[in-house]
């Protein structure tokens, strides 16, 4: 296999893996924020 | 008197080709409504560009100013970025968090692409930027492909735009080759919930700390989408939401469009790449709604509520067109099913799984050269 298709299949392989990593991230980041959120007084503006 | 000939006496036949592929721009903006915004100026900037002896383009060119200014800093991209950031809510998307897997899933094409390009023989860097077109979103791919292969910018940036308003022709098909009648007619239940203030106010610094505390290459895409939101969120800064939304967005936009036109040269534009690139666009988004739909369907082996497989394939940055398709779709099959608003969370995930994916492109390539 040529270095540039191994490299190619590396990113492939890392870009997704990324892209579903930092957005299950942003995931429950999004979930800490509505259930901290909730505990917090409503804001008064 | 041989000044009055010269631009008759150095026409060729690429000005000619290029001439009409520029009518044809102008013409998808203007009778078929194909991104008018950006179609239009593009169309007219590759005019002004393959006029022999333009003086729009060259040194003094205030095309070729505008290029070095705007594209070739990466301003208008990231101006861009702001003006989206300040037009998008990103409150249907923390109403249903779960859809952020397809924003995630629905980014395959790009990838998908990229390994296509490098086995047609494009270097990583020229593969990654004709994958980045499957973001189906314009201002990432202009910026990705201005880092990578400046060279192939234009293609890659017409190919982008042409494809985005072209996906109620390329989505519907994928969509019914992949999932049968019953998965289509899937029903979901929505389930409205508030969302504090102070979640909308939050977010967008979240996810600009943790999205560049990860890939910090990643924090002018990121970050000016977000600080368009924020301003947007907030509530004390309508105006410069407005202003965000309306003048900066229209402005930039105007300005992007006639510079990536002026790109579009007779001795760069018609060559194989070119054909080669509009192909792989396609492609990408194929595989963009088949990663979408089929991630769906896998969900579905192991959840109790199912999800409508076609909602995955609004995973993509297209918004709010793919939304769009997606609830036509579903009203097709049941009249009564009504999946609008997780297919616009979906939507409204792929805007965000697209800059991710870009900011891991150009975080990733390099590490591999």
């Amino acid at each position: 296999m040529s270095p540039t298709i191994s490299a190619a299949l590396q990113v492939m392989g890392l870009g997704l893996a990324g892209v579903f990593t930092v957005l299950i991230l942003f995931y429950f980041l999004t979930r800490l924020l509505i259930v901290i959120a909730k505990k917090l007084p409503p804001m008064e503006k | 008197m041989n000044e009055l000939v010269a631009g008759i006496v150095n026409l060729q036949l690429g000005n000619f080709v290029m001439f009409g592929i520029a009518l044809i721009l102008i013409y998808l903006a203007i009778a078929k409504d194909y991104e008018p915004m950006l179609l239009l100026p593009i169309g007219f900037g590759a005019l002004l560009a393959n006029i022999p002896l333009s003086s729009a383009i060259g040194h003094e060119g205030f095309l070729t100013i505008l290029y070095n200014a705007g594209i070739r800093t990466e301003l208008f991209p990231v101006l861009i970025f702001v003006a989206v950031g300040a037009m998008i809510d990103f409150k249907p998307l923390m109403q249903n968090p779960f859809m952020l897997f397809f924003g995630a899933a629905a980014q395959f094409g790009i990838f998908a692409c990229l390994f296509v390009a490098v086995l047609m023989g494009y270097d990583l860097k020229e593969a990654a930027s004709i994958g980045i077109i499957g973001a189906a979103d314009g201002p990432t791919s202009i910026y990705v492909a201005n880092k990578f292969a400046e060279r192939l910018l234009a293609p890659i940036s017409v190919a982008a735009y042409s494809y985005m308003s072209l996906v109620p022709i390329i989505q519907p098909p994928v969509i019914r080759a992949l999932t049968s009648k019953r998965e289509r007619m899937i029903r979901m239940t929505y389930h409205q919930t508030d969302i504090p203030k102070i979640v909308e106010i939050a977010f967008p610094i979240v996810i600009t700390l943790v999205a560049g505390i990860l890939a910090p290459i990643s924090v002018a895409l990121v970050g000016s989408l977000m600080f368009g939101n924020l301003i947007r969120a907030c509530g004390v800064l309508e105006r410069l939401s407005n202003a965000a939304q309306n003048e900066l967005a229209n402005l930039v936009t105007l300005m992007l469009g006639i510079t990536i036109g002026s790109t579009m040269l007779a001795q760069d534009f018609l060559r194989a790449d070119t054909l080669i690139i509009m192909a792989m666009g396609l492609v990408a988004f194929i595989f963009d709604t088949a990663g979408g739909v089929l991630f769906a369907k896998l969900l579905n082996l192991f959840l109790k509520n199912k999800i409508n497989p076609m909602v995955g394939a609004a995973g993509i940055s297209a918004f709010p067109m793919s939304a769009r398709v997606i609830q036509r779709m579903a009203k097709e099959e049941d009249p009564e099913n009504f999946i609008l608003m997780q297919s616009t969370s979906a939507n409204v995930a792929g805007q965000l799984g697209s800059i991710v994916a870009g900011g891991l492109l150009l975080a990733l390539v390099p590490a591999f050269l």
